[in-house]
């Protein structure tokens, strides 16, 4: 190392904050460089000087408290201010709607117009029917009831008198056409024994 | 000397007024002179407080997750950084005369509190990012590591501003005529 190179690494090596290896090589070169070790007295002075700066008196700490306190008042006044805003238009708001009655004995505070109480059972409202209305409703429910049964048995009949009818009308048909075949069989008898003889006699045609 | 820490917070956020006073007692050197490098003089009681009062305000958030030193300087910093952007940084007055060309001899210099004077308007002159690592590294006695940790910035970077402030420390006490040290 040369002379500039240690010089620029004095300040360093004065407070130890050099490497190992360059702290070496700076020593090195001091034990055999008188300038260079002037020059680290010259930084030792500034050093000494730096540890002999005049300090200001001591602090006192009654001023921080105080000044705390402070902030701490002009904190607690903006919350009271804030909560008697708040307090204020609470009542704006409710005293209109507050009903105070006071008597011998208690102060009553309503909230809300005054209204008539309800009870709380349900009243219910029974009409009783005048009986002669109720029987007639009930004769003339009977006596549809009967004609609708009537009317069914009735309309029961008159189907069953067509169904028999129409039976008989089968009957008869069957009849006649039971008769109308068996002279028609005994004509066609009677033309073929005319013409071929009779079949027991065997006669052939 | 992180366990007694985390002992005064459990303390203090139970409820203990007086372990509270303890961190103030404990940390009041190291944080007034980290504000110094950042700071002018006149203006680091005022920053204390208010670095003390965040603290107050964000201890019951605080978790026992890290170094409670850490999270202190974090405050700090930020204290410092935002006091800056509200304060149009001056440069740092000049003294009411100037300093002698060649300075008084070397066992005149015993007087640290007049060298100590002289770093701190030297330290005054400095920009901002190099005021914040000298007092990092000098002052709070963090790594590079660390603290690219805290600032999210490179170790190579903090190291090359952590040289360029003591070398431009060192040119203005030899400005104001301020002899070197014996050697180291």
């Amino acid at each position: 190392m040369n002379c500039h190179d240690v010089c620029d690494r004095l300040p360093l090596h004065l407070y130890g904050d050099l490497p190992a290896d360059e702290a070496g090589a700076v020593a090195g070169h001091l034990a055999q460089c008188a300038a260079c070790r002037r020059e680290l007295a010259a930084l030792a002075l500034v050093r000494d000087g730096l540890n002999a700066a005049p300090l200001p008196a001591s602090v006192s700490v009654e001023p921080v408290y105080a000044a705390e306190a402070r902030r701490q008042r002009r904190s607690a006044r903006r919350w009271r201010l804030a909560a008697l805003a708040g307090i204020a238009a609470a009542i704006a708001l409710l005293l209109p709607r507050l009903d105070f009655r006071a008597d011998d004995r208690q102060l009553t505070v309503r909230w809300g117009p005054e209204r008539v109480t309800h009870t709380s059972t349900v009243v219910v409202k029974q009409e009783v029917v005048p009986s002669a209305n109720f029987d007639e409703r009930m004769a003339r429910v009977s006596e549809l009831i009967v004609a609708l049964a009537g009317s069914a048995e009735a309309g029961d009949r008159e189907r069953a008198a067509e169904l028999a009818k129409v039976r008989q009308e089968l009957a008869a048909l069957r009849q006649e056409n039971q008769r109308r075949w068996s002279e028609t069989r005994r004509e066609l008898d009677a033309l073929y024994t005319a013409q071929f003889g009779s079949r027991q006699s065997g006669g052939n045609p | 000397m992180g366990d007694a820490d985390a002992e005064l917070i459990r303390r203090w956020r139970a409820g203990e007024a007086a372990a509270f006073d303890a961190v103030v007692r404990r940390w009041h050197a190291p944080l007034a002179r980290f504000l110094t490098r950042l700071a002018p003089a006149d203006a680091v009681p005022d920053l204390m407080q208010e670095v003390f009062l965040r603290l107050h305000r964000a201890g019951p958030a605080y978790r026992e997750n890290g170094h409670f030193s850490t999270w202190l300087f974090q405050i700090a910093l930020n204290v410092a950084r935002d006091a800056g952007r509200q304060r149009v940084r001056a440069p740092a007055p000049l003294p009411d005369h100037e300093p002698p060309a060649t300075y008084a001899p070397a066992e005149q210099l015993c007087e640290e509190r007049e060298l100590g004077e002289l770093v701190a308007r030297a330290v005054a002159e400095l920009p901002e990012p190099l005021r914040e690592v000298l007092a990092l590294r000098h002052d709070r006695g963090m790594n590079f590591e660390e603290m690219s940790r805290l600032l999210d910035v490179p170790a190579s970077t903090l190291k090359s501003r952590f040289t360029s402030a003591l070398q431009k420390l060192r040119a203005r006490l030899r400005e104001w005529g301020v002899p070197p040290k014996d050697e180291a």
